[in-house]
């Protein structure tokens, strides 16, 4: 009897979003590490993820979702991150309210609360506040898995130090760093064309797919830096723009 | 010092349990919290702060919960904002606006009231602030089972969501107390007056001294529960006297 294929939840910000900004078709990036997971290992990917989007967004699309699958992959974002219902607005971080706040119009209703968030993270970000609400949702991540038999695998998209997380010695931002270091010798961030999915390489979004699935088959390992390939393209603007 | 035959309560929160007079920060004799100590004998540690956060509260249970068996919590509004920090608290826009209102630009304090005034504006999200009520709230009756401590968890504004499950022995919220005598007092219009130290924690002394006799009541062993006609509400005739009446 043919055995049933798995269905994946993947919830989490632009390290697991495999889609280039409008969800449509001709959009979904094929070399993504979701889009990896469905087409070459043959499982059902749901994928809830959104570029920009806190860890609080996540996590109710996880309470929304959890039910459909069995197997949920969390990617943890910046634990500081603010959460806002409007998912149009992109209040990620300072450079994204900038980027966002100057392409609005002066009337527009939405300067406000980009406003507000600039000086939310100009003054009063407290990482000893936002680490225990990411604790308690990784905690509660868990504990709902764990309840409904569903497989849960946590990846460290930032933070190093979540115990959950116990598939990962490396973190995402990580491994996307030390392609950038490979390639220009800093760390400093460049726009990425569509061609780096997830902000990877295409070979480091299989290595990634290709390690994610012996977990999600039941091997039980640790996912290290050393894993995956850093290699110097010759052709650097075809992934970045420079 | 030895306190041989006293337990020894420890008590978090806002102003619902903060023993000062917060002009002047003397100790104000009337406060049901004071009252724990000198009407009933119980050796007291006041961590609460008017208009602090929960996790301002969180932050000082898990520093000193352990110079208590007993510990009293009163849960504040959740969407206080954490500001971070001992020296000031923003608990909501009016409290911001009246702080800006004395404040010079320049005050290194200026910029954060702005931003978490901008925050209570277009940022704040109750579901979010629910979310780590509870978790907070859970933390805390967490630690005191693992600990084996009494734990009494007084509402302040709600017993919604799982508050309902973690709240034990109060039917209403000491918001409603405040409200119901304030609604005595000035023939049912609900307005905010500033208090005088006749006051404390935001009620009568008859009501502090009956909230004190409950929580002692309870610390002792006894399964009761209190509920807001439980309160006495008296309309008194010189309201100027405990109410700053402009």
């Amino acid at each position: 009897m043919a055995q049933e294929k798995k269905t994946i939840g993947i919830f989490g910000d632009s390290f697991a979003y495999g889609y280039d900004g409008i969800k449509s078709i001709l959009n979904i990036l094929l070399h993504s590490w979701p889009m990896v997971l469905q087409n070459k290992h043959n499982f059902t990917v749901l994928n809830y993820s959104l570029g920009g989007s806190s860890l609080f967004y996540s996590y109710k699309q996880f309470l929304d979702n959890y039910k459909k699958i069995d197997t949920a992959l969390f990617v943890f974002t910046e634990s500081n991150r603010l959460y806002h219902k409007d998912t149009s607005l992109r209040l990620g971080n300072l450079g994204t309210i900038r980027k966002y706040r100057e392409s609005l119009g002066t009337n527009d209703t939405r300067c406000q609360i980009y406003d507000a968030a600039q000086m939310y993270y100009t003054y009063l970000v407290d990482d000893e506040y936002n680490g225990y609400i990411r604790d308690k949702l990784a905690e509660d991540f868990i504990r709902i898995c764990d309840e409904n038999n569903i497989r849960s695998i946590l990846i460290p998209g930032f933070d190093h130090d979540i115990k959950q997380a116990k598939y990962f010695a490396t973190t995402l931002v990580e491994v996307s760093h030390q392609e950038i270091f490979k390639q220009f010798g800093d760390r400093q961030h460049r726009p990425e064309t569509r061609l780096r999915a997830c902000h990877l390489s295409e070979r480091n979004n299989r290595i990634l797919a290709d390690l994610l699935a012996k977990i999600i088959n039941g091997e039980e390992f640790v996912i290290k830096l050393d894993d995956f390939r850093f290699v110097k393209v010759s052709d650097p603007e075809n992934y970045w723009i420079l | 010092m030895m306190f041989w035959g006293k337990d020894k309560v420890a008590i978090f929160g806002d102003s619902y349990a903060d023993m000062m007079d917060y002009e002047e920060r003397n100790i104000n004799e009337l406060a049901w919290t004071r009252l724990l100590n000198t009407n009933h004998n119980f050796f007291t540690y006041n961590f609460a702060k008017g208009g602090s956060s929960i996790f301002w509260s969180y932050k000082k249970f898990l520093a000193h919960k352990d110079s208590a068996d007993i510990i009293i919590f009163v849960i504040t509004q959740e969407s206080r904002l954490n500001m971070g920090t001992d020296e000031f608290f923003a608990p909501n826009l009016i409290s911001i606006q009246n702080k800006l209102a004395n404040l010079d630009k320049d005050d290194p304090i200026y910029n954060k009231l702005v931003a978490a005034d901008m925050y209570y504006k277009y940022l704040n999200d109750d579901e979010f602030s629910k979310f780590i009520r509870d978790c907070i709230v859970k933390s805390v009756v967490d630690i005191c089972e693992a600990e084996n401590k009494k734990l009494i968890l007084i509402p302040g504004f709600a017993i919604d969501g799982m508050l309902k499950k973690y709240v034990k022995y109060f039917k209403s919220v000491m918001f409603e107390i405040t409200e119901q005598e304030i609604s005595t007092q000035f023939d049912g219009i609900d307005r905010y007056y500033a208090e005088k130290t006749t006051r404390a924690c935001h009620m009568s002394k008859q009501n502090n001294i009956i909230l004190a006799n409950f929580i002692a009541s309870i610390i002792r062993g006894e399964e009761r529960y209190i509920g807001i006609h439980d309160f006495v509400y008296t309309k008194v005739k010189d309201p100027e006297n405990y109410w700053e009446i402009t």
